[in-house]
């Protein structure tokens, strides 16, 4: 909607303003973002600036269009100046978080109005500024400076959308030139004027710093630029998840909270044994009995909870940190009691690395959600980059803190529990920001019946904050911070999900859940041509998984799952013996026939909402059969 | 649903097969209305049995269907792999401590050259973290280098004994080759494993794996302690032991990784679905591509594939009057092709998907086909080729699409595209 009204825009040939401020005049002199300043740097722009202050005043066609933005200072620019030699037309897009981390800016800037690109788009109508990371700029950033203040994590959403649109846009005309894209970096090819060749448009990016009070600016912006590229992937925002960057910056302050508890607990740890400061190598040793020996163990016990994992990733990530954070605690704990501090820290050591484990197994899988054009190695690899500064970050307020705490161990507590707190608060932060799209059977449950219900599949964020982090645990739920919002999905549907994922049992062994060689004989010939067999069985919906099930078929058993209880809810059908169930009219006929049918409409509607409905994501006992 | 008639063929025994954890029970209705259980071919000797059921652990739950093929062998050589690297730790962590104890120096000094080292490690890990993008196109390709990094490292601090006044700079070095490695070799896991998850259970092989490699690095922790206090005592013992290691390292990581069947579209794979597609009329999945791949030279030309080069820099081939011309054969398509005098460029635009690029593929294939047969030239071929490949592709896709590629991005490394203007 947003990209369609910017290409409306783009071609009205007047003077366009979308602008909430009056181009102050000290505004084009002193840019907050630095990013602008080194746009508005060239003296065309500096020359077109006043003049458009000029025509502002007086200028009888000044359409004013601001989008209906999140927040209302952001807004984008548009201007084309007809009669205007240096003919000008920029999109542009800054974006700056309010902690500094990072600033992602999109925008191309060009030579030639859409009407009149043939006459002067190859003569001297051309400014442009083009630093070598690939940020384009002209001028008209006046209202957008002051949007640089605003912290405003969903601009970016609108930042792909609108950088998608402006190439578009550029697409439609046919002046001569070629952007070459490498990786997030964006360089200017134009057609050499007299020669058949193409020549790169030099970077802009130190030849605009004439004077030198720019000059501080100007290597404020390589030092992000080089910030950016080194912490974000390639081709952020796009390349990525549009939930990446909320997650990395709670993962940021995290990471630095839990390396101060590492190092509390580690320093107290060397107090209870009795060393002081400086005793590096014995601590080493000691510690590396302690955590890695007794760890590995634990590592292997846990390996085998590896599909719960899967299925519930959110929960079992958060109970791992409460696992590291307790085996912490432990740690902290020791002074009090030094004579029992191998075993302690054995225990420590195992929850330890357990964590470590469930850490990164459920991290592949939040990866693999982030890696929007399977870009898993490059998200990653910026992962650790990322978990890097803030473990360094984390290393240095630590080790100081340690100093102001000593072997006062109230002083100690009260630090840690603060620091834990804050680890804590940030983790949950982090994974609720996380939107998994691909669906679990209590996800999975909860779209079907709102699908059953109204007609049409949720949106993935709205399950998302719906889904408790415990599954199993409800009293342990800690529910999302906006409990006003989600009022998409029915309170129907909410519980549906809730009771199948109770009642469900998936890969149940036949010979449980059959009574007598008739229900068989239906149960066979009625699934024939399905991968499961769903019957019901003292009040249990079992689905007995064929040898050839794909996780496909198991989404459309859990399809089948819902519509049973939804007939079972809202026509008062009640199941009866299997054999019944399946004579015509019966309702597991009924319910397979309609599932049938619908199953592909579902997926489909799923699917437009951002739901991946390739399968099933779940832990089906290890039960499948052969029928004969 | 004329099928769920109870018309029973009469006097069929009524009888499944039950498989839970790879133990197949037959179940049968007798004629009194009990059923009977029976365990189907369970020949196994009862020790191989427990080593199964023990191995089960190990193995992802729902193994072998709920991952790819190759699993297993891929799992043999980490296994290996782990292990000689975890000998080869202690050998080099033993040399290390000896060195810094030949030197003359204080203790103090000591401590902090060994801080300056562990803090190599972490600019290795910041420049490895910087080429993420060329570790998806050939996430094999970069594993293997990052072993070969590690195992370079390792030697290094495994030399550090013999010249101890240049500890720093030996260690320091091995440290910076290892953070490399390390950062290449995390980045690659996913990439790999999930080129063997079937189901969705990422989390799980990741899980069963991480178990496998902690249970053969103790395994292996315990050979190199054996090795360091009995052959390896000696320097001139290692400098015979490592070199070994190191060598059944190597090689059992490159067999690993060409177990793994990577199902995503690189220029290379591409390439060799379309050769094998022209030659045969078959399209090969990953699985059958994976011992194919040549993992040292990715970028060389494939001429049955029409000797296509993509990424390349722009104004290097390319003039406006020939882009003119080769945009109108290629109207409304992401990708262009340029023939040039020993291979074909192919420029793909900035949003351009594994469809795209299998397209100009197929249309460079074509043309050099056509080019073979007939001897003509340059723009008729390639709108020839264009026509033709229009006609296939849809059922192409469909095809490669069923056979597990994922043909939604191409994964170029670190090549350019293009926005046209």
């Amino acid at each position: 909607m947003v990209g369609n009204s910017l290409a409306q825009v783009s071609t009205c040939p007047t003077v366009l303003f979308s602008s909430l401020s009056t181009l102050p005049s000290s505004s084009s002199r002193y840019f907050p973002c630095p990013l602008a300043a080194a746009a508005a740097l060239t003296p065309a722009a500096f020359r077109l600036s006043s003049r458009l202050k000029a025509l502002q005043s007086t200028c009888s066609t000044t359409i004013t269009h601001s989008y209906a933005l999140p927040l209302k200072r952001f807004n984008a620019s548009i201007g084309t100046i007809r009669g205007n030699p240096y003919l000008f037309r920029s999109f542009s897009l800054p974006l700056l978080l309010g902690n500094g981390d990072a600033c992602y800016h999109f925008g191309g800037g060009g030579g030639g109005g859409n009407n009149n690109h043939d006459s002067s788009n190859s003569n001297s109508g051309w400014h442009n500024d083009n630093n070598p990371s690939g940020f384009y700029h002209s001028f008209l950033f006046f209202s957008i400076c002051i949007c640089s203040v605003v912290c405003c994590f969903c601009n970016f959403q609108l930042a792909s959308a609108l950088a998608t649109t402006t190439i578009a846009v550029l697409d439609k005309s046919e002046s001569g030139y070629v952007w070459e894209v490498r990786g997030g970096k964006w360089t200017m090819l134009i057609p050499h004027l007299f020669e058949d060749a193409f020549v790169i448009v030099p970077g802009t990016g130190t030849s605009s710093s004439s004077s030198s009070s720019f000059f501080l600016s100007n290597l404020w912006l390589q030092c992000r630029l080089l910030f950016m590229r080194l912490m974000l992937p390639e081709g952020f925002p796009q390349s990525v998840s549009s939930d990446y960057l909320d997650y990395s910056l709670w993962r940021g302050v995290q990471g630095i909270a839990s390396q101060i508890s590492g190092v509390l607990a580690t320093q107290a740890l060397l107090y209870a044994v009795g060393l002081g400061k400086g005793a590096i190598p014995t601590a080493a040793a000691v510690n590396w009995v302690l955590k890695d020996g007794i760890g590995y163990l634990s590592k292997i016990m846990l390996s085998k909870y590896g599909r719960h994992f899967d299925v519930n990733p959110k929960g079992w990530r958060l109970f791992a940190d409460m696992l590291e954070n307790a085996a912490f605690g432990m740690e902290m704990f020791t002074p009090a009691c030094p004579h029992l501090f191998v075993q302690i820290g054995a225990i420590a050591g195992a929850g330890r690395s357990a964590a470590a484990l469930i850490q990164a197994a459920t991290r592949s899988c939040f990866y693999a959600g982030f890696a929007a054009q399977r870009n898993f190695a490059e998200v990653i690899a910026k992962g650790e980059a990322q978990g890097m500064v803030s473990k360094s970050i984390g290393i240095v307020l630590g080790i100081s803190l340690a100093n102001c705490i000593g072997s006062s161990t109230i002083l100690a507590f009260v630090s840690f529990s603060v620091v834990t707190w804050v680890h804590m608060f940030c983790n949950l932060k982090s994974y609720q920001s996380i939107k998994l799209r691909t669906l679990n059977p209590y996800r999975a449950s909860l779209v079907f019946s709102e699908y059953l219900i109204s007609g049409q599949a949720p949106p993935v964020k709205d399950v998302n904050d719906e889904e408790p982090l415990f599954p199993a645990l409800l009293s342990l739920n800690v529910k999302a911070m906006n409990k006003g919002e989600s009022n998409v999905l029915s309170s129907e549907a909410k519980d549906a999900a809730a009771a199948i994922e109770n009642r469900l049992q998936l890969g149940s062994k036949l010979s449980d859940v059959v009574n007598n060689k008739e229900d068989v004989l239906a149960l066979f010939s009625l699934y024939k041509n399905e991968g499961y067999i769903l019957t019901e069985k003292r009040g249990r919906f079992c689905v007995v998984l064929k040898e050839t099930c794909s996780p496909q078929d198991m989404l459309k058993a859990l399809f089948h799952v819902n519509y049973v209880y939804w007939l079972e809810k809202n026509a008062g059908i009640e199941g009866r013996s299997a054999s019944n169930d399946c004579k015509p009219g019966g309702r597991l006929q009924m319910s397979l026939d309609y599932v049938q049918r619908e199953f592909n409409h579902v997926k489909n509607d799923g699917e437009s909402m951002g739901w991946i409905t390739d399968g099933l994501i779940a832990r089906p006992l290890p039960h499948r059969i052969h029928p004969g | 649903m004329k099928k769920k008639e109870p018309d029973k063929p009469p006097e069929v025994p009524v009888y499944w097969i039950e498989i839970s954890d790879s133990i197949s029970h037959r179940y049968q209705f007798e004629p009194d209305g009990h059923l009977s259980v029976s365990v189907v071919n369970d020949s196994r000797p009862a020790v191989q049995r427990m080593a199964d059921s023990f191995l089960n652990k190990f193995f992802p739950s729902g193994y072998p269907y709920s991952v790819n093929e190759g699993y297993l062998r891929y799992t043999q050589f980490r296994a290996l792999q782990h292990l000689t690297s975890a000998a080869l730790s202690v050998l080099s962590t033993q040399s290390l401590l000896l060195a810094a104890g030949l030197r003359p120096t204080p203790a103090q000094s000591t401590v902090v050259s060994w801080i300056l080292k562990d803090g190599m490690q972490h600019v290795g890990k910041l420049i490895c973290s910087n080429l993420g993008a060329r570790m998806d196109s050939e996430p094999k390709r970069w594993r293997i280098l990052a072993d070969v990094l590690y195992d370079l490292g390792t030697g290094l601090e495994v030399l550090s004994p013999l010249c101890p006044h240049l500890f720093l700079e030996m260690a320091g070095l091995g440290n910076f080759a290892k953070g490399m490695a390390v950062v290449a070799a995390r980045a690659t896991r996913l990439p790999i494993y999930s080129s063997f998850a079937k189901e969705g259970n990422l989390s799980d092989l990741f899980a069963k794996g991480e178990a496998i490699s902690t249970l053969f690095n103790v395994i292996g922790i315990g050979a190199g302690i054996q090795l360091a206090s009995t052959i390896c005592s000696t320097m001139q013992g290692k400098m015979v032991v490592g070199p070994l290691l190191s060598v059944l390292h190597v090689y059992s990581v490159v067999e690993e990784m060409r177990a793994a069947p990577v199902n995503t579209l690189n220029p290379q794979r591409t390439a060799m679905v379309v050769a094998d597609f022209l030659k045969t009329g078959e399209i090969p999945s990953p699985a059958d591509l994976r011992y194919r791949e040549d993992l040292l030279f990715p970028g060389r030309l494939i001429e049955d594939a029409g000797s296509v080069k993509v990424g390349r820099s722009f104004n290097k081939f390319m003039k406006p009057s020939k882009l003119k011309e080769l945009k109108q054969i290629f109207h409304g398509e992401k990708f262009i092709l340029s023939p040039g005098s020993k291979w074909v460029d192919m420029v793909l635009e900035h949003s351009a998907t594994g469809e795209d690029a299998l397209k100009g593929w197929l249309v460079a294939a074509y043309a050099a086909g056509l080019e073979r047969s007939n001897h003509e030239r340059s723009a008729c071929v390639l709108k020839a080729a264009y026509d033709k490949v229009n006609d296939v592709f849809t059922p192409f896709i469909s095809e490669m699409q069923s056979k597990g590629w994922h043909t939604d991005r191409f994964l170029d490394g670190g090549g350019s595209r293009f926005a046209w203007q």
